[in-house]
């Protein structure tokens, strides 16, 4: 039965046939294809065809996951490098307003490399420290990649250049956004929690609305708080001062806030209606206080499931704060919607692999985070 | 009858069940006894072929259990198990209707087949047959799955720890159940327990399992008056052993004719009813009930007593 | 009847008047339309937007469900069982990608208009009906799955009476979860030339008229909670006629 997956190496060599870059005359006209040797050279893809040879080889045979993944991670890195040096090989005869960039080719290679990756990570299964260690790691790997320069001359690379003072200010409303409304909906959202846990009669009610508000799609909910938001601005002294406005950060804030509710309420709820009642009936004889047994037995042992509604609050609102650019909001969205309007993809990619890469760091990290919890399930 | 010749189960090289061989009579009900990982379950799962023996042959009246396809075979053998595995989705007849259903009986004999066994099993066909398995109380829920297992009239029932989840009071009225079902219908039983009080009261024979070996394979009153092995005597525990040897023992074969005072003695009495009827009553002799209910005859206390030593055992 | 079906019964009367007969509702949005410009929508009727919104959703999500719920079976099939641990991983990180990434993505792959869209909302209604469906088909108990076989079930007997019926509810869930998703990135459809109701928001936001923009909120918003509450009732009716109990009131998201 073993071995089924090497399927995926079919595709992994089938790769090496399709266009490995795409060569723009400028930024937004039509790509032309440029296979593996066109953009590496006769030796350079000689080499690479070899590596790629070797590492499908080296996973036909290893079964041990460590190992493979040994194989997985310094395939993944030459690809980019690859990458690197093809646009670089690609761009140094070429008009400055010539783009390079990856191509089906790459993609596949690298979906599939990253799949036999996340294969060999999923049958590690590391604990929550390697796991963390490993997203440090990752992270660590490709900020030496991006500021190494070799992937200068890759098109997205041109395209923040040309733009990175806007790319960080972007980045950090962004950030502001998405990590702002959490914590504005944690010291809210908790609290709500444990007074839903105690009055069992307002809980469903209360869910019913949050989740209702959930329900609403990101656009129409941006859309509908410019009219309450602009209201606020227009008729209450100061609020204009603090930057409240109808259209821009303020909505945006705001419906990031509301949908960030109900994940932190529901699990809040579910952490502490989930304490074993005999634990909570020891603390009760042991003598503790109602806010005693709370600080010190009920929230750390909710703690692990309130951390995972902070992970997927998070996720979420890192993804829906790209869509508070259509309301002027800022953000990695800006980018993307520029993008798309300008037919422009790599200034797409500019927007979307920075909001995707962040989306995955902070679910890696929290999601070990819960698991370093001393109430955390072994 | 059912044979296992030279039957092993390796999982990873390690033997769950190492060179087992045993014939177990038609109609008997064989009690496989043995801690937890002794690999008795394993065994009983050989049998439907749920687990494939890595070596050895399992026939069932001489015919080998691996020339029959896994589902055609299972189809013929009742199985139950300790959590009752009802499917949840399913009402408590629909359940008890699976195997006719997958052998294509006509609709009208399932319905009647699952009717004659819920009456069987004391469960009322009507109040009883459309609820759902959570709706069920665990004793009424564990005879379901009893009732499923024996639909199709399979000759042969395979039990692993049936009564396992249910209270003491529960699980004694089952396993009266069981025995008189089982008598009533003839089936070959095989029946996997940790617990050898209820080997012993169930049995027919008992099997005694260790590290996938068999270490004794007699009737229950051999097992207690001469285990083979010291694990059999642990298992047994070595305090009530005379009391266990005389509650398999009736009454009614030491009794000599006569007349005594009191309170008469049950007629289907063992011997250690009848012992601490004396020690509670305060009596040296009891008069005993005959089929009938009429007094046949007296028990006498010391006769009771050397009854109770193993060479005075049947055999 | 009860609070709940009175609520929805408005609803779906509000959202039907609105849509059959705007200009009834154009006085009350007045107030917030620029002066000389149009109250109600009128580069397309409403009607048909929704209708092509909730086409758009309908088309997706129905092979998405097929699709992930194929997967779902073949995964926890033995003969799929080596991709079991690799197709977890992968909804874990799938999800974590933005439903705005993958309908970027998709522009310079397939160009404007309903495509992206439709690729967007079908790759990205895999994963909740699929993480849904590995849930169903994996949370039937070992004691029912040895039960099946015990009983001489063949793999297909098992698949079909036990293990479907028993994940239906929740793989419906997750067809609930996709299908709300869905709704809302086909709203940001309208962005790449999709036919949505989204399509009047944008319209709004760039002419800067707030009675677009209010308008085609609640209808997008009203749109997903009737898909929301429709998709609930399956549900339940599944979970009814399964004659399981009903699902617990709370429970953890994660």
């Amino acid at each position: 039965m073993r071995g089924r997956i090497s399927i995926l190496l079919v595709p992994l060599a089938a790769s090496a046939l399709l266009p490995f870059a795409v060569f723009r005359a400028n930024r937004i006209a039509a790509g032309e294809p440029r296979s593996l040797i066109e953009t590496l050279g006769t030796a350079g893809a000689s080499a690479a065809l070899l590596a790629l040879g070797l590492a499908i080889a080296a996973l036909m045979v290893i079964r041990q996951p460590l190992w493979r993944l040994g194989v997985a991670v310094p395939l993944l890195v030459s690809l980019v490098l690859a990458m690197g040096w093809g646009a670089a090989r690609l761009g140094a005869d070429a008009p400055t307003a010539a783009r390079i960039g990856p191509g089906a080719g790459f993609w596949i290679a690298l979906t599939l490399a990253g799949l036999l990756l996340i294969d060999a990570l999923a049958r590690l299964r590391p604990g929550p420290a390697a796991r963390l260690g490993f997203a440090a790691g990752a992270v660590a790997l490709v900020w030496l990649l991006l500021g190494s320069g070799v992937l200068a001359e890759l098109s997205v690379m041109e395209e923040y250049r040309s733009r990175s003072a806007a790319f960080w200010r972007e980045g950090g409303r962004h950030l502001w956004l998405a990590f702002g409304s959490f914590g504005v909906a944690m010291a809210a959202g908790v609290p709500l929690g444990i007074a839903l846990a105690r009055a069992p009669r307002l809980r469903q009610p209360v869910l019913g609305a949050l989740t209702a508000v959930q329900t609403i799609p990101s656009i129409a909910l941006f859309g509908m708080l410019i009219l309450p938001l602009g209201w606020v601005a227009a008729n209450l002294p100061g609020a204009a001062a603090l930057g409240i406005r109808g259209i821009g950060m303020a909505p945006a804030f705001v419906a990031l806030l509301l949908y960030s509710l109900l994940p932190i309420v529901a699990n809040t709820v579910a952490g502490l209606t989930g304490v074993p009642r005999s634990v909570t009936e020891a603390a009760d004889g042991m003598g503790l206080t109602r806010r005693e047994r709370l600080w010190r037995v009920d929230i750390p042992l909710a703690a692990p499931v309130i951390v995972a509604a902070a992970r997927i609050v998070l996720v979420q609102n890192i993804g829906m704060a790209t869509v508070g650019a259509l309301i002027g909001a800022g953000g990695f969205g800006t980018f993307v919607f520029q993008g798309i309007g300008q037919t422009a993809t790599d200034l797409i990619l500019l927007g979307a692999l920075p909001t995707v890469a962040l989306a995955f760091v902070t679910s890696a990290v929290l999601d070990a985070a819960a698991g370093l919890l001393p109430g955390a399930a072994p | 009858m059912i044979e296992f010749q030279s039957v092993s189960k390796l999982y990873d090289g390690l033997a769950a069940v190492d060179d087992v061989s045993l014939t177990l009579e038609r109609g008997t009900l064989t009690a496989v006894v043995g801690t937890s990982g002794s690999g008795k379950s394993t065994l009983l799962r050989m049998v439907n072929r749920l687990v494939e023996p890595t070596s050895g042959r399992v026939l069932i009246d001489g015919a080998d259990t691996a020339s029959v396809p896994p589902a055609q075979l299972r189809r013929r053998i009742g199985y139950v198990i300790q959590d009752t595995g009802l499917f949840p989705h399913w009402s408590a007849a629909r359940n008890i209707a699976t195997v006719p259903e997958l052998l294509g009986w006509p609709k009208a004999q399932i319905r009647a087949r699952v009717r004659e066994l819920m009456e069987v099993l004391q469960l009322d066909p009507d109040a009883i047959g459309p609820r759902r398995p959570h709706e069920l109380s665990g004793g009424q829920a564990q005879r379901v799955g009893v009732a499923r297992a024996l639909a199709a009239r399979p000759a042969l029932l395979l039990m692993d720890e049936p009564f396992g989840a249910l209270d003491p009071v529960i699980r004694g009225q089952a396993q009266a159940d069981l025995r008189r079902v089982q008598r009533q219908l003839g089936t070959t039983v095989i029946l996997v327990t940790h617990d050898m009080a209820e080997a012993i009261r169930l049995g027919d024979r008992i099997a005694v399992m260790r590290e996938g070996r068999i270490e004794q394979f007699a009737a229950p009153a051999e097992i207690i008056a001469a285990p083979a092995t010291p694990f059999v005597a642990d298992l047994l525990g070595e305090g009530d052993r005379a009391f266990r040897l005389m509650s398999l023992r009736p009454a009614r074969e030491i009794a000599e004719p006569g007349a005594a005072e009191g309170p008469m003695l049950p007629a289907g009495s063992s011997l250690a009813e009848a012992l601490a009827e004396m020690i509670w009553t305060g009596r040296d002799r009891l008069p005993i009930a005959g089929p009938d209910g009429r007094a046949v005859g007296v028990v006498r206390r010391d006769a009771v007593i050397r009854a109770g030593r193993p060479e005075a055992g049947p055999e | 009847m009860r609070p709940a079906g009175v609520l929805r019964l408005a609803l779906l009367a509000l959202t039907a008047a609105f849509l059959l007969f705007p200009a009834l509702f154009a006085p009350m949005l007045r107030p917030l339309a620029p002066p000389n410009m149009p109250v109600i929508y009128d580069r397309a009727s409403l009607s048909s937007l929704a209708l092509s919104h909730l086409a758009l959703v309908a088309a997706a999500i129905i092979p998405s469900a097929l699709l992930a719920s194929a997967l779902a079976i073949l995964v926890t099939r033995p003969a799929g069982a080596e991709f079991l641990p690799l197709s977890r991983a992968l909804v874990g990180f799938g999800q974590t990608f933005p439903p705005v990434a993958v309908l970027a993505l998709a522009v310079p792959v397939v160009g404007f208009g309903t495509w992206p869209t439709l690729i967007a909302l079908f790759l990205y209604g895999l994963l909740p009906i699929f993480e849904n469906a590995l849930a169903g088909l994996t949370g039937v108990s070992g004691a029912v799955r040895l039960a099946a076989d015990g009983m001489g079930m063949t793999p297909g007997q098992k698949l079909r009476r036990v293990e479907l019926p028993l994940a239906l509810p929740l793989m419906i869930e997750g067809v609930r979860i996709s299908a709300v998703i869905a709704v809302s990135t086909a709203a940001i459809g309208s962005t790449v030339a999709a036919r949505s109701l989204g399509e009047v928001i944008i319209a709004g936001l760039n002419a800067n008229n707030l009675s677009f923009v209010v308008q085609g909120g609640l209808l997008t918003a009203a749109l997903a909670l009737i898909v929301y509450e429709a998709l609930g009732m399956v549900a339940e009716a599944a979970r009814n006629r399964l004659g399981l109990p009903a699902e617990p009131a709370s429970r953890p998201a994660g």
